[in-house]
C-alpha cells in the first residue's frame, strides 16, 4: 500500500475543508477513469436526481452517549450528507437527494441479493457502494466476493443507474485481525472490468496517515476526527462524481 | 524435540542445507508479512510473484517430514513413527491454542482501550470475534483461525493426516502423488473446503488443496527430486521458468504500481483473477515450481556460501521451524502493538522488523545450544 506515498503530492487534487484540514489525495486515486453517463443525463435534464449510498456503517452517534443517562446524543455527519450538500450547491436546479442504506454485518453477497429491491425503491441515477469490510472479517473467499460484486454492478446498470465502488476504510488498529488487501484488489479489478469508477477509500486514508494529515491509530482521537474524515471523503467523492459526469460531456479521456 | 527439527551440524551431515536456508527465509518473510503497515514486508517474495512464503514453508515441511519420518519408518516401524508424527501434530495444536489466547488478549485490549466513532463497525466486529465463550470453543475445534495464524491449523491437519500418506508414499510414491493431485484438481472445479467460524467462513488455506504442496514436498523428499533432476536441469524448463517468473512479476507489479495498471488485458484478467490463495491456484503452484527450478539451478547443494557464518542465522531458524514460526506469530502481534501504541514511523517499522528477526534468530540459537547440550549429556551417559 506504499504506492500512495510513492506518488508525489504534485498531481494531487486538494480541497480544503472548513476545518482547515486539507483533503488532498494523489490524482491517481481521485479521478473517475470511467464516465457516469446516466447521472450526467439526469443532471443535464435538471430533473430530481437520487444518489443511493449503500454501505455498512454501524453508528451515527457520538460514543459518549452510549447507554448514559442524559443522552445528549449528537448525530455525526457521515460522508453521504456532505455529498448531498456539495452537489446541491453545484447543481441547484433539479434537486439532488442522497439516500443511504446502511447494512452493518452484510457481505457483498447479502447486499447483491438485496440490491434489486433497493434499486426499485430508490430509483437512483447513481449508486455509491462501499463493501468488503464484513467479507474481510469473515474471511469470505475472494472469488465469491468478486463474483457478488460483478453481479451487483450488472444489477445497477440494468436498473439504469451508474455506480461508484468504494473500498473499506483503512483501520490500523484492527488490521492484525483481518486483512483488507485481497478484497480491495478484488474491488479494483471488478471496477475496471465493469467499467465503473473505483474510490479507493483504503488507499486514500492510508495516504492521509502516511502524510500526517490524519492520525487514525491514536487512542485519543480528536473529537472532530469523524467529521473531518467524512467531510474529506465526501468532498473527494464529489470530485470523482463531477469528474465522471464531465467525462461524458468531453467524450472519453 | 522431534528429530524432524533436530539441527544437524552443518559440516558433518548429508542434510541439504538449502532446505533449512529457505525454510528460514520463509519464516522471516511470514513474520514480516504478518506485521501490517510495515515497510519491511516490501522485500518479501509475495510482492514479486504469484506465490509467497507459505508455499515454500509447506513444501519444505513436507519434504523434511517425509525424509526424516520416512527413514524412521524403516528403522522403528509404522506404529512408532505414526505416533511420533501425531505427537508433533499435538505440539502444534498446543502452540496454536497458546497463540490464540494471546490474540484474544490483544483484541480485548484494543476493543477496551480504543474509542473512535470512525471505527465503530470494525470494533463491533472485533467484539463479536472476541466473545470468549464462542471464540475459544471454535478455536479448539480449529474452526476459528485468526488471520495471521491460518498456516498453523493447516500444518496441524496436514501432519495429523500424514501417517497413512507417508506409508502410501513409501509404497506407491507416484500413485500417491497422483491421488493428491486429483484431490487438488477436484477442489479447483468443485470448490469444497472445511467449514469455519464465524458463519459461512471457510478455511483460509483449504487443506484439500494445500495438501498437494505438502505431498509433493514429501514425494520429492523420498527421492522424487532426484528423478526430476533431468527435468530441472533442462534448458527449456529453465527458460520457461524464467519467462513465467518475469511475467508474474509484471502482473503483480501492475497491482500496486499505477504506471503498469493497464498491463493485464481485461480478457486475460477475467480468466486469471482472483488468484486464489485459499485453493492454491494453479498460477501460484506453477510459480512456486518455476521459482524452485531457478533456485536449484542457481544454488547447488555444495554451494560454499551455505557454510558461511553469515547465513547461519537463517539456517538455524529453518532448523527449528515450529518454535520459530510460533514465536514469529507472537512477535508480529507484539510489533503491531508497538507500531500502533508507541510509534508507527518508518524508522520504528524497520526497528521492529529487524529486532523481530534478531529475536527469532536468538531463539533458534538457544534451541540449538540446548539440543547440543542434551545430545552431549546423552552421549556421556551412554559412555559412562
Amino acid at each position: 500500500m506504499l504506492f500512495a506515498s510513492v506518488l508525489s503530492l504534485g498531481g494531487a487534487s486538494g480541497v480544503a475543508a472548513e476545518t482547515g484540514k486539507v483533503c488532498a489525495a494523489p490524482s491517481a486515486l481521485t479521478r473517475a477513469g470511467f464516465p457516469l453517463p446516466r447521472l450526467a443525463r439526469s443532471l443535464e435534464k435538471k430533473e430530481p436526481t437520487t444518489i443511493l449510498v449503500v454501505n455498512s456503517a454501524t453508528t451515527t452517534k457520538r460514543p459518549t452517549d452510549a447507554g448514559t443517562a442524559g443522552g445528549k446524543s449528537v448525530a455525526l455527519r457521515s460522508f453521504p450528507s456532505y455529498i448531498e450538500e456539495t452537489l446541491r450547491t453545484r447543481y441547484p436546479e433539479g434537486g439532488v437527494v442522497v439516500t443511504t442504506r446502511s447494512q452493518p454485518r452484510a457481505t457483498a453477497e447479502t447486499i447483491r441479493d438485496e440490491l434489486p429491491a433497493m434499486l426499485a425503491e430508490a430509483r437512483p441515477a447513481l449508486v455509491i457502494w462501499q463493501t468488503g469490510t464484513f467479507d474481510a472479517i469473515l474471511g469470505a473467499e475472494t472469488s465469491i466476493f468478486s463474483d457478488a460484486v460483478d453481479t451487483g454492478i450488472g444489477y445497477v446498470h440494468d436498473a439504469g443507474a451508474d455506480l461508484i465502488l468504494v473500498s473499506p476504510q483503512y483501520s490500523p488498529r484492527t488490521d492484525f485481525a483481518f486483512d483488507i488487501g485481497a478484497y480491495t484488489n478484488a474491488l479494483r479489478w471488478a471496477a475496471r472490468l465493469g467499467g465503473v469508477p473505483f474510490f479507493d477509500r483504503y488507499a486514500i486514508m492510508h495516504f492521509w496517515e502516511d502524510e500526517g494529515i490524519f492520525d487514525f491509530d491514536t487512542a485519543r482521537p480528536s473529537p472532530s476526527l469523524f467529521d473531518d474524515v467524512h467531510s474529506c471523503i465526501g468532498r473527494l467523492l464529489v470530485g470523482m462524481i463531477v469528474d465522471g459526469v464531465d467525462l461524458r460531456t468531453l467524450g472519453s479521456r | 524435540m522431534e528429530p524432524a527439527e533436530r539441527p544437524a551440524p552443518p559440516a558433518a551431515s548429508g542434510r541439504d542445507l538449502r532446505l533449512d536456508l529457505f525454510r528460514g527465509l520463509a519464516l522471516w518473510f511470514i513474520f514480516l508479512n504478518h506485521v501490517p503497515n510495515n515497510v519491511g514486508n516490501w522485500i518479501t517474495n509475495r510482492n514479486f510473484g504469484f506465490s509467497d512464503a507459505t508455499e515454500i514453508f509447506v513444501f519444505i515441511s513436507g519434504y523434511t517430514a517425509a525424509m526424516v519420518y520416512g527413514r524412521q519408518l524403516e528403522s522403528s516401524g509404522v506404529l512408532v513413527t505414526s505416533a511420533r508424527i501425531l505427537r508433533r501434530a499435538w505440539q502444534l495444536y498446543i502452540a496454536f491454542i497458546f497463540l490464540f489466547v494471546i490474540y484474544l488478549a490483544e483484541i480485548s485490549y484494543v476493543v477496551g482501550s480504543f474509542e473512535n466513532p470512525l471505527y465503530a463497525e470494525e470494533m463491533g466486529a472485533l467484539q463479536f470475534l472476541a466473545e470468549p465463550d464462542v471464540a475459544l470453543v471454535q478455536a479448539l475445534l480449529l474452526k476459528f483461525r485468526p488471520a495471521n495464524m491460518d498456516v498453523l491449523p493447516l500444518y496441524i491437519v496436514l501432519l495429523a493426516t500424514f501417517p497413512p500418506i507417508l506409508w502410501a508414499l513409501k509404497r506407491w510414491a507416484d500413485a500417491t502423488l497422483l491421488a493428491s493431485f486429483l484431490l487438488w484438481l477436484a477442489v479447483q472445479f468443485l470448490g469444497f473446503n472445511l467449514p469455519g467460524y464465524p458463519d459461512d467462513r471457510m478455511w483460509f488455506f483449504n487443506p484439500f488443496a494445500w495438501q498437494l504442496m505438502f505431498v509433493f514436498g514429501g514425494w520429492c523428499g523420498l527421492g522424487g527430486s532426484d528423478r526430476l533432476a533431468g527435468l530441472v536441469h533442462s534448458r527449456v524448463v529453465l527458460v520457461l521458468s524464467v519467462f513465467y517468473l518475469a511475467l508474474s512479476l509484471a502482473v503483480v507489479t501492475s497491482w500496486y504500481w499505477p504506471p503498469l495498471e493497464g498491463l493485464v488485458p481485461p480478457a486475460i484478467g477475467d480468466i486469471i483473477y482472483p488468484i486464489s490463495k485459499t485453493d492454491l491456484s494453479v498460477l501460484r503452484f506453477v510459480h512456486f515450481l518455476a521459482l524452485a527450478v531457478v533456485v536449484v539451478r542457481l544454488i547447488p547443494v555444495q554451494a560454499p556460501f551455505l557454510r558461511w557464518e553469515a547465513v547461519r542465522p537463517l539456517i538455524m531458524c529453518g532448523q527449528h521451524s515450529l518454535e520459530v514460526f510460533c514465536f514469529g506469530v507472537f512477535l508480529s502481534f507484539a510489533a503491531h502493538f508497538v507500531l500502533n501504541e508507541v510509534s508507527g514511523t518508518v524508522l520504528m517499522q524497520v526497528t521492529m522488523s529487524l529486532s523481530g528477526i534478531a529475536l527469532m534468530v536468538g531463539l533458534s540459537a538457544l534451541l540449538s545450544w540446548y539440543a547440543r547440550a542434551e545430545r552431549d549429556r546423552a552421549a556421556r551417559k551412554k559412555a559412562g
